[in-house]
């Protein structure tokens, strides 16, 4: 794995697992991520990942996960992948 | 005329790194100056705390003449912020919005805490477990190039 599977796995598995996540979108500098249950994100963790710059409630299913511009790319499509979306699957 | 016109594009100058010294000035101003003690508390007393050990260990730096700050550290910091800086922005809301203006104590820390979110994820994702006070361009962020 390499650096953007080992953390999307991480991701995925702050987020409540692969089976929590609905749906996952990109902005310019953020993973939009679209939850099953809320609840269920480890709001701690994500915040101490190196690579979460800042984590954003944008309603009360959809967080926003800020990790910049340079590798908000190639971190979606892997985050995509292993939650069995995307062109990945 | 050679050089062209004072200002123009032949006389753009490529933007500089700091020193270390100049890195730890900018981010040690940006963590001082709390409100006066017993102002302003409870709520600033737990960011208090936590600026002013981040400001010794800029100190110290200095006083030792560091190079580095080890990736945990800074990680460590921003996570510390976070939990600070939203229990205080459950708890006091209104201070929260009264003292995130710019120019105050509470916005220097949001700023830190920006600038060291952003060098924790770039040391992250170079794999790097030390960062140059030299790299982390303060002035860089807070004002741009110029």
């Amino acid at each position: 794995m390499d650096r953007y599977e080992t953390t999307a796995a991480a991701l995925v598995a702050l987020l409540g697992g692969a089976g929590n996540i609905a749906e996952v979108a990109s902005c310019v500098t953020r993973l939009r991520v679209t939850l099953a249950d809320r609840a269920r994100v480890d709001d701690g963790g994500l915040r101490a990942h190196p690579a979460v710059l800042g984590l954003i409630d944008a309603d009360v299913s959809q967080v926003h996960i800020v990790v910049g511009p340079a590798v908000v790319g190639r971190l979606a499509a892997a985050v995509m992948s292993q939650a069995g979306q995307g062109p990945g699957v | 005329m050679a050089g062209g016109r004072p200002g123009g594009n032949d006389e753009r100058v490529a933007h500089q790194l700091p020193g270390t010294g100049t890195t730890l000035r900018l981010l040690a101003a940006l963590v001082s100056d709390p409100p006066a003690a017993g102002e302003a508390e409870p709520w600033a007393g737990r960011l208090r705390t936590l600026a002013a050990e981040i400001g010794g260990y800029l100190a110290k730096a200095g006083a030792c003449s560091a190079e580095t700050v080890p990736l945990q550290v800074l990680l460590g910091w921003r996570t510390r912020l976070d939990e600070a800086l939203v229990a205080l922005q459950e708890s006091a809301p209104e201070e929260w919005a009264e003292w995130r203006l710019p120019g105050t104590w509470l916005d220097g820390l949001l700023r830190f805490r920006s600038i060291v979110s952003h060098v924790v994820g770039k040391a992250y994702w170079d794999e790097a477990e030390q960062v140059a006070y030299g790299d982390i361009d303060v002035a860089r962020y807070l004002w741009g190039a110029r």
